[in-house]
């Protein structure tokens, strides 16, 4: 038999992982055969970070007419064909990985994808055309290199960003990246956090008048700041809660205006807590956390947090994470050596004006590496991993403008550095300016996209590299984003010029349009949402974009921003300025209108699957009894293989999961060790003969409660732990029925 | 050798081949027409803003076809993700991949859209293998494959012909197969059978 990763990476992935990863992989086997409901794997995939893509259905129009693809009929979800290609998120928190991590990510795209690393608008990498079957290996050699995709989809915690010049800024009230990575690390499956009806989105800034980490965007955000306690400084933070873009867009709001540090971690615990109670879990549309604050308003679900805060059972798991903060330090390999400016090379000036910013710390700069539509080769990620360990002490970190930067190049080794990007086609100048265009993925490869936003990014920048020398200095600053629907993952809302994908229907055909959004701030944390004025086929957008820009370059009062421009001017004016352009020729005049950026074929929203960003809503006890299924799995196959001691530990263990399932269902925070689980067991399901047999009496639970209280049989042999094996897997079917005589009792109880 | 990840690659004859957006409509065309053999043809990509990247991709099910511009030499890449269902050596899995790969090139060299403007050399072809797991860049697993590969390359070209091994350990198997003549693909897939 070949040797498989899981061999190769025995004992160099950390337990815990291992154990999520072996379990993922008993659980693709189990829906292989049937045995877990779809929709419950594909919550399972998708908090794994594992996504479907675009035509998953086994449906796709070809331009002429919707053909089916002939895919095996096993799925991975409701209308996901199991052979279908799909996207793996892979979080990275706070954006931060080191060239290990780099070649690694590398390594996969050249093995498992189509070779391409795409860093996503919250500092995710995604792969994209992945098989389901490969993503254990997948897990394994990022977990071997400390990467998790757990919960990097899903109703669950997403990857926790931060501003990506944290720790070398100029202007920060302190270093937020421990922070976030503690936040990250702590919410990672906790308990708390996993019965949400939607995502759940941190993020942290050290600036508030920046646009350091969006913070008004996000469910949960927090801003550094300092205050002077006792005559002693102290360190917190100003949180913010329920911003969100999407349709309905949301300012966060402010809850506390100071949190101490130390609190940081059990605060957000009780947010999430209050928002696994309180938060929809039918209607995805309003599941966000931003309606529960809408609901309630800001003082009520801050009173709500706070009485949860108060009572919620004590979890000292936090300290571990919190400790850690202190220790964490980010520094220069080397003294720094001034050697003087070497040569600089062609383009260098140029290129330095955009992508280098002078660190905080005397001799120092961050590197910002532009990357067109957050798209980097294998190749080019393993050499900028070489760059970054030569030049940048190994500290790279992704951006939510999908770049990347190389912190603490010492100031005299940038040219260098850059002739080095030069050769490796990543020297391209514009990091954060009009040329820098934004994107999520659209129709590339989103089930959601209605139109092309990558398609239409790409035309916008080859555009404004043909002119890039004709740019003024107030229109180069400015920033376009995309998204190619109203769901907002490019953030168009957040930019000064902003487009999400919409369709119209223009005689016999749909015709792919943006609409327009001017004026949104990205600075001051994405302090404003940009306003609609109208939306416009979408090979008239570059049009909008000269229009746009020509005007406020024509009529722009004295150093003024975009923002106040378009606020002078009115929504009214400006959109009379493109109202012209929404006029769509007909077919036979101009058949290019009915196609998108792109794309040759004609125009369909047909393509348009169901999105699997809102996760499938099911509930912990689902989750509990598909993990005792996977256990149960995975000691047959340990019995197989003849390992006697784990199968029968395995077994074991596969009892308690769905007894801790069913105790869960009365008592939330019941402590999940051992004694505790079988004595809650004891005392609430077979004692009240709840999980009772009306044929066999007491007799499965009695598997549990008899192997808890007498220890294994040690004799170990094949037929003692095959018995064991056996009756976990009654007991599971007796654990099922057990929670249905408990929802059968609940419902009477409501039905009086 | 267990793995099926092989990717092939033929480089275009001349720097005047064509662009790659100009391949979008043509791998269109071919999911349309359902155009290659054994091969569920998916999606297209278009990754022409990549420098040195994958150039446009046609995505199926069992394989990734790229116009591929890696070190700035364009050519037809094939790179295999699922097993091979009926072949089950390694030289039937070396045949099968090598025939789709030939059947694209010729596709392409075909297509009116590139009325001419595009062939490919076959004095020089790209293989490796996608899998560090079972085909690590080794001179053992060099070793392990060469004589298969020999045999067919020779067969294919019908002239002398080298196996040059390349790359670092850390790198993909990597074997660039050279040979003094130049045959057309369709000579060569006349050749494969």
């Amino acid at each position: 038999m070949a040797v498989t990763w899981k061999d190769k990476l025995q004992g160099v992935i950390r337990d815990d992982w291992a154990r999520e990863i072996d379990s993922f992989e008993a659980q693709i086997a189990l829906r292989k055969n049937g045995k877990i409901e779809e929709r419950v794997f594909a919550e399972t995939r998708l908090r794994r970070g594992t996504y479907g893509q675009r035509y998953d259905n086994g449906q796709r129009h070809d331009g002429v007419a919707s053909q089916k693809l002939p895919y095996q009929p096993l799925t991975k979800g409701p209308d996901t064909m199991w052979d279908a290609p799909g996207m793996q998120r892979i979080k990275i928190p706070f954006g931060g990985f080191t060239p290990t991590q780099m070649r690694v990510l590398a390594d996969l795209a050249e093995e498992y994808s189509d070779n391409i690393c795409h860093v996503t608008t919250r500092q995710d990498i995604q792969l994209h055309y992945i098989h389901i079957e490969d993503t254990p290996s997948i897990f394994r050699r990022l977990a071997a290199v400390g990467i998790t995709t757990r919960e990097a989809c899903g109703n669950s915690v997403r990857n926790v960003t931060a501003c990506p010049i944290a720790g070398v800024c100029n202007t920060e009230t302190f270093d937020v990246t421990p922070y976030a990575k503690a936040t990250a690390f702590y919410l990672l499956g906790h308990p708390d956090t996993q019965d949400f009806g939607r995502k759940f989105k941190i993020a942290f800034s050290g600036c508030k008048h920046e646009a350091c980490g969006l913070v008004s965007l996000h469910d949960l955000g927090g801003i550094a700041v300092k205050r002077t306690i006792d005559g002693k400084e102290k360190r917190g933070f100003e949180i913010y809660v329920g911003g969100g873009l999407g349709a309905v867009p949301h300012q966060a709001k402010l809850m506390f205006d100071f949190v101490a540090e130390e609190d940081l971690l059990p605060l957000s615990r009780a947010i999430g807590r209050v928002f696994a109670k309180l938060g929809e879990k039918k209607n995805r549309q309003k599941a966000r956390l931003k309606f529960v604050v809408q609901k309630l308003g800001i003082e009520e679900f801050k009173r709500v947090v706070v009485e949860e805060w108060q009572k919620m059972p004590e979890d000292p798991s936090w300290r571990k994470f919190f400790d850690e903060i202190p220790r964490y330090e980010e520094k220069p390999r080397e003294q720094i050596v001034s050697i003087g400016l070497p040569n600089k090379p062609e383009g260098y000036d140029k290129w330095a004006q955009t992508n280098v910013y002078r660190q905080r710390q005397a001799g120092f700069a961050t590197v910002t590496v532009t990357l067109p539509l957050g798209d980097l080769t294998a190749d080019q990620m393993r050499k900028l991993a070489d760059l970054t360990h030569k030049f940048a002490s190994d500290h790279a970190r992704t951006t939510v403008e999908q770049n990347i930067v190389l912190r603490w190049v010492k100031e005299e080794q940038v040219p260098a550095l850059y002739a080095e990007l030069k050769k490796i086609n990543l020297a391209q100048p514009g990091a954060g300016t009009i040329v820098d265009v934004v994107s999520c993925p659209g129709t590339d490869t989103c089930k959601l996209g209605i139109a092309s936003s990558r398609g239409l990014a790409g035309e916008l920048r080859s555009r404004f590299l043909a002119k890039e020398n004709e740019l003024s200095e107030e229109v180069r600053k400015l920033h376009i984003k995309i998204s190619g629907c109203f769901n907002s993952c490019g953030q168009h809302h957040v930019s000064d010029i902003g487009f999400y994908g919409n369709s119209r229907n223009i005689g016999n055909y749909q015709v792919p349009h943006f609409q327009v959004m001017i004026g949104g701030k990205w600075h001051d944390n994405a302090g404003s949402y940009g306003l609609a004025i109208g939306s416009i086929p979408s090979k008239a957008i570059p049009t909008v974009v000269n229009r746009l820009t020509e005007k406020y370059v024509a009529e722009r009062q004295t150093e003024e921003s975009f923002q106040n421009f378009c606020t002078r001017l009115g929504k009214k004016s400006l959109k009379t300025l493109i109202d012209d352009l929404a006029k769509v020729p007909p077919h036979s005049a101009d058949a290019s209108f009915y196609t998108d950026w792109g794309d040759p074929r004609e125009f369909t929203i047909g393509d348009m699957g169901v999105g699997e960003c809102a996760g499938e809503v099911i509930s912990l006890v689902d989750f509990g009894f598909t993990a005792a299924d996977s256990e149960a799995f995975e000691a047959q196959l340990l019995l197989d293989d003849g390992k006697l001691h784990e199968a029968e530990e395995m077994a074991y263990k596969t009892m308690l999961t769905a007894a801790k399932t069913l105790v869960q269902l009365q008592w939330q925070d019941a402590p999940t060790d051992a004694d505790s689980v079988v004595r809650e067991f004891k005392t609430r399901l077979v004692d009240t003969k709840l999980f009772w047999d009306p044929y066999h009496a007491g007799q499965f639970a009695n598997y549990l409660l008899n192997r808890h209280a007498e220890g294994p049989d040690a004799r170990y042999t094949k037929d003692t732990v095959h018995k064991i094996v056996e009756e976990a897997n009654l007991f599971i079917d007796a654990a099922h029925k057990a929670h249905a005589k408990y929802q059968q009792s609940l419902n009477l109880l409501g039905n009086n | 050798m267990e793995s099926h990840k092989f990717a092939i690659k033929f480089f275009t004859q001349s720097a005047s081949a064509p662009q790659p957006k100009e391949f979008v409509p043509v791998f269109h065309h071919w999911i349309q027409q359902h155009l290659i053999p054994n091969h569920l043809l998916i999606d297209v990509a278009d990754y022409a803003h990549v420098p040195q990247g994958p150039g446009t991709v046609l995505v199926s099910h069992e394989a990734i076809f790229s116009i591929d511009q890696e070190g700035g030499r364009p050519g037809l890449h094939y790179f295999r993700r699922q097993p091979f269902a009926d072949a089950h050596t390694f030289d039937q899995r070396l045949r099968t991949a090598f025939r789709a790969t030939l059947g694209a090139c010729a596709l392409l060299e075909n297509d009116p859209a590139f009325a001419g403007r595009l062939k490919f050399r076959t004095d020089e072809i790209l293989f490796r293998i996608h899998d560090r797991l079972l085909a690590p860049n080794t001179p053992e697993v060099f070793a392990q494959i060469k004589p298969q590969l020999q045999e067919l390359a020779n067969k294919l070209l019908a002239a002398p012909v080298t196996l040059e091994h390349r790359g670092k350990s850390e790198d993909l198997m990597e074997v660039i197969i050279r040979s003094a003549g130049s045959p057309s693909v369709s000579d060569l897939a006349s050749r494969l059978g």
